[in-house]
């Protein structure tokens, strides 16, 4: 299984860049394609109980306004208590996420100024990929100096190697993707647009 | 303890506010919280639209000139500035502090693709829209509205560093959701709809996961559900509601899928047994985005920039029965969504009844509508965009453009004491007494249906 799709709870600073928008507390890729489970059908329940129970108007209304906000706040305490105490963006931790980010943002801008602009040579890093691009964006030039991003990208931070590159984490041929060997057009590649 | 600055989008709205004002001099709107708010997003908006090309910035700021001259010298049915409620200073306070409180560093995947193109806004206007324009360019990726790049880069003042672009974005994401209070504070038939439609969108546990964040499918949600309240404030003769409702449709162009949620409005409340007042409101808005969104398409065409990602392409109608149960499994999960979905679909399916309270039914139709223009989108769509749908990484996000309309409609669903005068001594159907002792905790309800407290 693909490390960043953390099964748990996105409770790695990886999988909550990748997935954190995109649910609370699951990988949505992991269970694309299959079948709605037991959460379904209890919704589906909830929502047939709930038609029936409200247009039933000789239940008091104070009743009824009471008990649909207080099932609507019961409901969202194990989403609030995921986001609070459990991800990698909650409260407790996230500064330690925003400082990896923070810093493979910071040294691969300087990088890129230092040598007028630069282009990501090796992605094998989902999720240093945005925050490299960002860091990238503004600079252009002829000749862009290359950077590698490897899998522990935002874990190990960046250095500049003997050939001039910036290698952000440490090579990994597992999870290593084939090298580009010709430089793109421009040095500054956007990523794929993931929304419509 | 770090936070996002936002100091500087203070400054950038009070420009806006300017701009705005003197768009606005003739329109008789009053100085109350939402008032204010509309003029300063209005002047960024423009200045957005400028950017895109200059005759469609004029043009639109005639437009609004023109449909709001007439203003002063009417008498005003409304307090002439009403003020936020409490209700409402709690919602607003309580997002930003949530908004604020935390470092200023993109976290999420597509956080860091709006702030690379707000960055390049900060060069300029005329450098964003010439790489996106440029058909080797693909800093900016290309076809994508730059609406929300400039308004970022305004609330940054041009400052591209780190902190200063996540306090642009976050600027927004927060002006967005004042938008929608303040209207919803202006527009409230009680104290319960307020409260229990804010308290609807809180407890869905995505949103406070966005409202961390600078992306833009919650503002999305946010600005159809105040385009609605824009609509209806119009209705009720208040003159703040066609300029409200033009802002939000303006603003609604910060992403592709704000069309869908402009046209739903437009087909929902602007046809159906509505005032001339509400259709004109919400045509007018759906036109000024229309034209927003024509004009960017036909300078991309013309400079050879157009690509496939925005496009219709052939239909795949096989998609459709898997995306819909995708979409009812993304719903059902309860840590993500409360059980807001779950009720939000009873209440539509009761509210489309016959004999539904009209003011419930719109929203349903609103609502349905724009589901189904965004099951469109993705039928009729670009490859990319369906395979996104179909992995799992995209149909939560469009449920959130969904949530802040359904959360107007979960409160409208029960019945409830209006606080309009003609109907405040009405029998309450359930209590069979007058609508002003209020069996379900409303405030008693003022003549004008003008909120306020200070």
């Amino acid at each position: 299984m693909d490390p960043i799709l953390d099964p748990r709870c996105l409770m790695t600073t990886e999988a909550v860049i990748v997935d954190g928008a995109n649910g609370v507390c699951h990988a949505p890729r992991l269970e694309a394609r299959q079948p709605p489970g037991a959460e379904a059908l209890f919704a589906l329940a909830m929502t047939i109980g709930a038609i029936s129970w409200f247009v039933r108007e000789r239940v008091p209304l104070r009743l009824r306004r009471m008990l649909l906000l207080a099932t609507l706040v019961a409901a969202s305490l194990p989403g609030f208590w995921a986001i609070l105490a459990v991800r990698a963006d909650a409260p407790r931790t996230i500064d330690r996420s925003a400082r990896r980010v923070t810093r493979t943002h910071d040294e691969v801008r300087a990088f890129a100024e230092a040598h007028g602009c630069a282009w990501i040579r090796t992605e094998s890093s989902v999720a240093a990929e945005p925050v490299t691009r960002l860091a990238l964006t503004g600079h252009r030039c002829a000749d862009p100096a290359p950077i590698d991003l490897f899998a522990d990208a935002l874990e190990s931070g960046c250095v500049e190697s003997d050939d001039g590159a910036l290698a952000c984490g440490t090579i990994d041929d597992d999870t290593l993707l084939p090298e580009q060997t010709m430089p793109p057009p421009l040095p500054l590649r956007s990523p794929e647009p993931r929304t419509p | 303890m770090s936070f996002v600055p936002i100091a500087p989008a203070l400054v950038a709205l009070f420009l806006g506010m300017v701009a705005g004002g003197a768009i606005l001099f003739r329109a008789g709107i009053g100085v109350g919280a939402a008032s204010l708010l509309v003029r300063a997003l209005l002047g960024l908006a423009i200045l957005a639209e400028l950017v895109v090309h200059p005759a469609l910035g004029v043009g639109l700021a005639l437009l609004v000139a023109g449909v709001t001259w007439r203003g002063r010298g009417v008498p005003l049915t409304e307090d002439r500035a009403p003020w936020i409620t409490s209700t409402g200073v709690a919602g607003v306070l309580v997002a930003a502090c949530a908004a604020i409180l935390r470092p200023p560093a993109p976290i999420f995947w597509d956080e860091s693709v709006w702030l690379a193109k707000a960055r390049v806004a900060c060069e300029g206007g005329a450098v964003l829209m010439e790489r996106a324009l440029d058909p080797q360019s693909e800093l900016v990726p290309r076809g994508y509205p730059i609406v929300a790049a400039v308004i970022e880069a305004c609330f940054a003042l041009r400052d591209d560093s780190l902190s200063a672009l996540v306090g642009g974005g976050t600027a927004l994401v927060l002006a967005v959701v004042a938008l929608y209070v303040l209207l919803l504070g202006r527009a409230r038939a009680s104290a319960f709809e307020e409260g229990a439609t804010l308290l609807a969108l809180a407890c869905v546990p995505l949103v406070w996961v966005h409202l961390r964040s600078v992306q833009l499918d919650l503002p999305v949600g946010l600005l159809v559900g105040a385009l609605v309240l824009a609509v209806e404030r119009a209705d009720a003769g208040d003159r703040l509601g066609v300029p409200a409702a033009i802002v939000a449709a303006l603003l609604l162009g910060i992403k592709d899928e704000g069309i869908a949620g402009a046209l739903a409005v437009a087909l929902a409340v602007g046809t159906r047994g509505a005032s001339p007042r509400a259709r004109r409101a919400a045509w007018l808005a759906f036109a000024s985005l229309a034209a927003s969104v024509l004009v960017f398409r036909l300078e991309l065409h013309l400079a050879g920039s157009a690509n496939d990602d925005h496009s219709p392409h052939t239909a795949v109608p096989s998609v459709i029965l898997p995306l819909v149960g995708d979409a009812l499994r993304d719903a059902s999960d309860v840590q993500t969504w409360g059980l807001v979905p779950a009720v939000a679909l009873a209440a539509c399916l009761v509210s489309l009844r016959r004999g539904a309270p009209e003011r419930a039914r719109r929203l349903a139709l609103v609502l349905g509508l724009h589901a189904l223009f965004l099951l469109a989108a993705l039928v009729f769509g670009p490859p990319q965009v369906r395979d996104f749908a179909l992995e799992g990484t995209l149909l939560d996000r469009l449920g959130l453009e969904l949530l802040p309309t359904a959360a107007l409609l979960i409160p409208r669903w029960l019945p409830e004491a209006p606080r309009t005068e003609s109907t405040a001594l009405r029998p309450h159907p359930d209590t069979g007494t007058a609508s002003g002792s209020d069996p379900g905790g409303s405030v008693p309800a003022p003549p004008s249906g003008g909120p306020e407290a200070p």
